[in-house]
């Protein structure tokens, strides 16, 4: 019975993790259900729950236990939850492509193109091949090639999407790549799609390209600052790139790259579109000195939450002074 | 058609549609066998923008079906009831990309991230989210346990942080207001 009570609360604790988005919470749980093939009982018992929030959280559990077991488990639940066809069915569905893309066995890479190529024979929503794209990059293999090359001709291309950028990824060596991202010939949506598939995964090889997707934001400045338009959208989800590998990416730019983004980030910060404003001003919080705080300060939102953030930026940035 | 016509099916709205004109804007309506609501016609811009403002504080109403059906989860049913009928809502008004408890993504249809995330909470799953005809990410989250206030606070806040060009709103599951936000430039209700 403790025992019985113990598990309910795991599996609790779990869907409670997930509905939050404590990814890393729910790791930390899954590690206490036990050694396998507990644990994968646990979460596929889940999976059989009414409750939507308990599947998406098995199916979650499942991509992290990972192997062959896991991807056969997960494709025949993503067909159960597209048979399902309804909104929770579909949450599901999303939540197993996902899942699919951290699983390192190649028979996931196997569901994922056939999902995409479901998707494909239909008239797609935009988000569901976007995030199939995302999951596929993570997966990626030179396999993939002509089955990318294959959907985009199928698909009108009205619901491309990101899909275009995993093609050029997958085609270009990363010295290709530089010359890519800073040729005007090529469009900036198309350059901004690249972006958000490398949002998914940036590869070490890749961050080393990223002194050129800068170098194209600046020739875009002009434009991003004063109109919400591709190129803020581009400038945007750039910052969005660095933000979520900042860790890692911000310490090993060039310092000439570095140079130019705290250039590009200080003129932003007064940019027409929020996201390209907000995303601007918090790569400055990593990349900024003390004197930058001024712009950030002159340059405060109206909104409650944008005005807090701007001024914890802001302290950051001063508290820095006199530090080497 | 149900008895009465479509206004039975529109009507419950426990707070008039501030726009007003966006429910005579609708041209044609059926139900089909399923019991889907199939509405065309419905005026892009302003007039479908104005419901939609109102439409979360009457979540909680009856009336509507979900072009998918009942709801699906016996876990807090009230809860998962106000979001389906936000969502009914919403498609009758003519917003698309249509999403429950999905991450978030933006109008362009990419997911977004927190750029300041606390705990290393990096995104956020909005109980109710489309597009509004006008193009407009409109995003709703309910306090489904007012024991969990404070981190509904929280990932409201994360929502904004992610992404500042869409609407973002926290109800309870009476109706009442909690926090909204609206990005700048953009019409609302």
């Amino acid at each position: 019975m403790g025992h019985t009570t113990n598990t309910a609360q795991l599996q609790d604790e779990l869907v409670d993790a997930c509905k939050w988005g404590e990814e890393d919470r729910a790791r930390e749980l899954i590690s206490r259900f036990g050694a396998e093939p507990q644990a994968r009982a646990l979460l596929e018992e889940m999976l059989q729950e009414e409750d939507a929030r308990a599947r998406q959280a098995a199916a979650f559990g499942l991509g992290e236990l990972g192997g062959a077991v896991s991807v056969r488990r997960l494709e025949q639940q993503l067909a159960l939850e597209e048979a399902q066809g309804d909104y929770d069915g579909e949450s599901v569905v999303e939540e197993i492509i996902r899942a699919l893309g951290r699983i390192e066995d190649t028979g996931a890479r196997a569901v994922l193109v056939r999902k995409l190529e479901r998707l494909a024979a239909t008239e797609p929503e935009l988000s569901d091949v976007n995030v199939v794209t995302q999951s596929l990059w993570k997966r990626r293999h030179p396999d993939l090639l002509s089955t990318v090359r294959g959907r985009l001709a199928q698909l009108d291309p009205k619901a491309h999407g990101s899909l275009p950028g995993l093609l050029v990824l997958l085609e270009k060596t990363p010295d290709e790549l530089r010359a890519w991202v800073r040729s005007p010939l090529v469009s900036v949506e198309d350059k901004t799609r690249v972006i958000t598939v490398l949002e998914a995964d940036l590869p070490d090889e890749l961050a080393s390209t990223l002194p050129s997707f800068v170098s194209t934001a600046t020739t875009l400045l002009e434009a991003a600052v004063s109109q919400q338009g591709e190129a803020a959208y581009y400038c945007d989800r750039l910052f969005v790139l660095l933000l979520r590998f900042k860790e890692r990416v911000l310490p090993a730019l060039p310092e000439e790259t570095r140079a130019e983004l705290r250039t590009l980030a200080r003129s932003l910060v007064p940019a027409v579109s929020p996201n390209c404003s907000f995303g601007a001003a918090v790569l400055l919080q990593y990349i900024g000195q003390p004197e930058d705080a001024a712009v950030i300060e002159a340059n405060r939102p109206e909104d409650s939450i944008g005005a807090d953030a701007f001024d914890a930026i802001a302290r950051a940035l001063r508290s820095r002074q006199g530090q080497t | 058609m149900p008895k009465g016509g479509l206004e039975t099916l529109l009507s419950p709205l426990r707070h008039a549609p501030a726009g007003g004109p966006a429910l005579e804007s609708i041209a044609t309506a059926q139900v089909v066998a399923d019991g889907t609501l199939v509405v065309t016609g419905v005026a892009a811009g302003t007039s479908a923008a104005s419901l939609c403002g109102e439409l979360a504080t009457c979540a909680m109403m009856g009336g509507l079906s979900t072009r998918y059906g009942k709801p699906h989860t016996r876990q807090n049913p009230p809860h998962n009831e106000a979001i389906e009928e936000e969502l009914a809502r919403r498609e009758a008004a003519g917003h698309t990309d249509l999403r429950k408890n999905k991450p978030q993504q933006n109008a362009s249809k990419i997911e977004v991230y927190d750029r300041m995330p606390i705990k290393g909470v990096g995104f956020r799953r909005p109980d109710v989210s489309s597009i509004r005809p006008d193009g407009i990410r409109h995003n709703t989250n309910y306090v489904s346990n007012s024991r969990d206030l404070q981190r509904e606070l929280d990932a409201f806040d994360s929502m904004v942080r992610a992404d500042k060009e869409a609407i973002h709103e926290l109800f309870q599951l009476d109706g009442t207001l909690v926090r909204r936000y609206v990005p700048p430039g953009v019409s609302f209700p």
